[in-house]
């Protein structure tokens, strides 16, 4: 009798703790459209940073909604996102049919890769609902588009981008360098033999994953490590080439090699975790490529100790590359489109609105420079940015809304004095659909991950070998095929423009 | 008289009780093991997120043309097989040897102390093992090199030469792993009648000839199981084993690419759902094509030992 109550107890144990696990699960409290008569809808908008958590983002909804209610009648839901959780929150979102409106698009992957998963929502029908951010981003509302159909319009149209050098400046004044515009690969390389009497490397390759060349160059890209090949002049052809078989190519390998053997650039550095971008910041780095434009110089300022500056090293263009990278898309599971776009509307043309996105709210967050308009500044606030940040999305128009520093009341002259009469590449608004060469993308991933890493840090014994080793392998792995699709459907794409 | 029938009926309220404790494990093995079977179809369709699983349109074996259309496929296929291959018999002879070893000493502290620390590898984490290699093998501050130094030799570019890493990835592998197969051996092992090895002794056979004769013959049964079990992997590969160690090294891809890192690098900028699935299904195809074919080959030497 007792063993019969003792093993009946068991099993109620057991079966309770199952029941027990599989209880609160779902997250989804089942928010319900609302009724479309004049409810205040929530619109969510993600907002990327470093950190998963900030804890100030309610009393910037709150400060928010204050305008947002008032002004279009709704209220906003800001979505703090790490950044490395983007793309699986944004597709699982979907996926689960979890709140999202207004996501941040290009950041971590092309519009290229994403617009036919399902994740987007086509916006022909809405753009009437946001006539003046349309309209101020027209000249770069091609490169939203696929095929014709609009899936993300970009952030602000102030995207030229010319390569250039990032270094640090306290450095150079001491060795008495200046790096003049227009420095090429020679001009570098007399500055890192300067550099070396301070016991300090040039620059650095890093683990060299990814193809990091074209900062030094104005050439138009598709696929990340440009897999699916690039074009050299794009504000005057259309002819799609093999990157890695270019002058281009070789000439940066040579200089790479030159830089490793005089120990210009580290030689371990293929297996060292420790980024280029933290070396730089320990001084250990004199410098770095970056893309240039007037955002960068806040950018690379941020949290470092000394005095950055950026040298341009050519002129500005206007690429699909470089308008890619910020863009705002609907997420195909949106209730709201209609005030998504609306709330979008707001925030390029509210000054306000914007600055509370980007910045936070005033004397909490940020402190406006003294003697400035429109400059802030992390000292002297309440909390600053560790209760709230944006560190990846940037909203509004950049001529209206604040700047920070070391960017002065002028910044917002600069950006338009930077974009004017800027040369827009020929192919602006193209996207190669990768499907029919699927296999052959996956081999010259491959391919570039290993030949690309040894040639870009200067690991190599002779690079002309090497380069023709790489190349063999890339065109064994489908390259020229796909090439030609990719030139094909370019080709059809320009027809039709 | 009559002969006493035996009543066949199941006394049902002598094994309820064991049923209803089982449940939970069977509801639990229903859900993750059973109900996502029906995902596969993943691999044979274009997933779209907002049309979901059951939506998205068929493209029949469209998502698997990427793993057989070039050169680099048969590498890594060579690769993982072979390399699965060799150490599912290493795994055997090592795990066996080890466990047998680990049997003869006497004293049990020392016993408790060793299989601990053999089988603590184990537990680690591939990224973990990955800066202990590191640290030996750093080009810069290497262990090994600064031992080749002292002794005025050059120092070896380990993780730019592809001769070694057959080598070291065997090493590693067996030196994370040789717990687990070791500790199911031992608990066999232990189990064998102490007077069989008495009784061999008193015949006069050496320590080397009762092992051949008792120990190995009456563990026969665990080692089939481990070697049916690994064989169902032997598509796959540890995926932090072949990434992570040779810390991702192009130099290296020859004979450190397998099926799970070449996908990985293949779709990295892909976002492709459906063709990784594709190839998930194909390394478990191929798992269950061996586990069958060795079971029937094993069933027909020995009956008892299969394990279905």
């Amino acid at each position: 009798m007792k063993k019969k109550v003792v093993s009946s107890l068991l099993i109620m144990t057991m079966l309770t703790t199952v029941l027990a696990g599989c209880g609160s699960g779902s997250k989804d409290e089942g928010k319900k459209p609302q009724a479309d008569s004049g409810e205040t809808e929530t619109i969510a908008i993600q907002l990327v940073n470093v950190v998963p958590e900030l804890p100030d983002v309610e009393a910037v909804e709150a400060e928010l909604n204050k305008i947002t209610e008032k002004e279009i009648n709704c209220k906003v839901d800001i979505q703090n996102l790490f950044i490395g959780d983007l793309p699986t929150t944004t597709s699982m979102n979907i996926v689960s049919d979890e709140k999202m409106d207004i996501v941040a698009v290009g950041l971590t992957q092309k519009l290229a890769d994403i617009y036919d998963d399902g994740i987007l929502m086509e916006l022909d029908d809405y753009l009437e609902y946001a006539p003046n951010y349309v309209a101020a981003v027209e000249n770069v509302l091609k490169a939203g588009q696929v095929n014709g159909v609009q899936y993300a319009l970009p952030a602000n149209p102030y995207v030229a981008n010319s390569p250039g050098f990032v270094y640090n400046k306290d450095m150079a004044d001491e060795l008495g360098i200046t790096i003049e515009k227009g420095a090429d690969l020679d001009d570098l390389t007399r500055y890192f033999e300067a550099v070396k009497a301070k016991d300090v490397y040039g620059t650095s390759a890093g683990t060299s994953g990814a193809l990091n060349v074209h900062m030094y160059y104005n050439v138009e890209t598709f696929g990340i490590n440009a897999d699916f090949g690039y074009i050299a002049d794009p504000v005057n052809s259309t002819k799609v080439e093999n990157f890695y078989a270019s002058d281009l190519f070789k000439n940066y390998c040579v200089a790479a090699k030159n830089w490793t053997d005089n120990d210009y650039m580290p030689a371990g550095s293929l297996t060292d975790t420790t980024t280029p971008q933290e070396y730089f910041k320990m001084e250990k780095l004199f410098g770095l490529p970056t893309g240039y434009d007037m955002s960068q110089f806040a950018t690379w300022q941020s949290g470092q100790s000394f005095a950055i500056d950026i040298a341009q090293l050519d002129d500005p263009i206007i690429t699909t590359a470089s308008t890619a990278e910020r863009m705002w898309g609907i997420a195909a599971n949106s209730k709201h489109p209609e005030k998504a776009m609306e709330l979008l509307e707001l925030i390029y043309t509210n000054a306000d609105v914007a600055n509370l996105l980007q910045y936070g709210i005033e004397g909490k967050h940020y402190t406006k420079v003294e003697g400035t308009e429109n400059v802030c500044t992390a000292e002297g606030a309440e909390v600053g940015p560790e209760g709230y940040t944006s560190l990846f999305t940037k909203y509004g128009d950049p001529t209206k809304a604040m700047t920070a520093v070391p960017n002065g009341d002028d910044y917002l002259e600069k950006v338009e004095e930077f974009n004017k009469d800027v040369p827009t590449s020929k192919s602006l608004g193209y996207v190669f659909d990768v499907t029919n060469v699927s296999a052959e993308a996956g081999a010259v991933s491959n391919v570039i991950a290993e030949h690309l890493p040894r040639l870009q840090s200067g690991n190599v014994e002779n690079v002309d070998a090497a380069i023709e080793e790489f190349v063999n392998a890339l065109d064994k792995a489908g390259m020229t095929a796909i090439i030609e699709e990719n030139q094909k459907q370019l080709d059809a794409y320009m027809e039709q423009q | 008289m009559k002969p006493a029938k035996k009543k066949k009926k199941t006394n049902w309220k002598h094994w309820l009780p064991f049923y209803l404790m089982g449940l939970p494990g069977f509801i639990y093995l229903f859900i993750n093991n059973y109900m996502p079977l029906m995902g596969l179809q993943i691999a044979f369709k274009d997933f779209k997120y907002n049309l979901g699983i059951w939506k998205s349109p068929w493209v029949g074996l469209k998502n698997f043309e990427f793993l057989f259309a070039t050169g680099d496929a048969a590498i890594m296929i060579r690769n993982t097989l072979l390399y699965n291959i060799v150490w599912i018999v290493l795994g055997i002879v090592v795990g066996v040897g080890a466990a047998i070893l680990l049997n003869e000493v006497y004293n049990a502290k020392l016993k408790k102390f060793y299989q601990t620390v053999i089988l603590m590898p184990y537990l680690m984490s591939m990224v973990v093992i990955a800066y202990l290699v590191f640290a030996y093998l750093s080009p810069t501050n290497g262990l090994v090199n600064g031992i080749l130094e002292a002794l005025g030799k050059s120092p070896i570019e380990f993780y730019a030469e592809t001769k070694y890493w057959p080598f070291i990835l065997t090493f590693v592998n067996q030196w994370k792993n040789i717990g687990f197969g070791m500790i199911l051996y031992l608990s066999t092992i232990v189990g064998i009648d102490k007077s069989l090895y008495e009784a061999a002794q008193l015949d006069g056979a050496s320590k080397w000839k009762q092992h051949r004769f008792i120990t190995i013959p009456l563990i026969k049964p665990t080692i089939i199981m481990l070697f049916i079990m690994n064989v169902g992997q032997i598509f796959r590969s540890d995926f932090g084993l072949f990434y992570q160690v040779p810390m991702n090294q192009g130099a290296l891809y020859n004979v450190t690419q397998t099926i799970d890192t070449y996908v990985y690098r293949a779709l990295l900028q892909r976002n492709d759902i459906a063709m990784s699935s594709a190839a998930s299904f194909i390394q478990s195809i191929v798992g269950f094509i061996f586990i069958v074919t060795a079971n029937q080959i094993i069933k027909k030497y020995d009956e008892k030992s299969s394990l279905f």
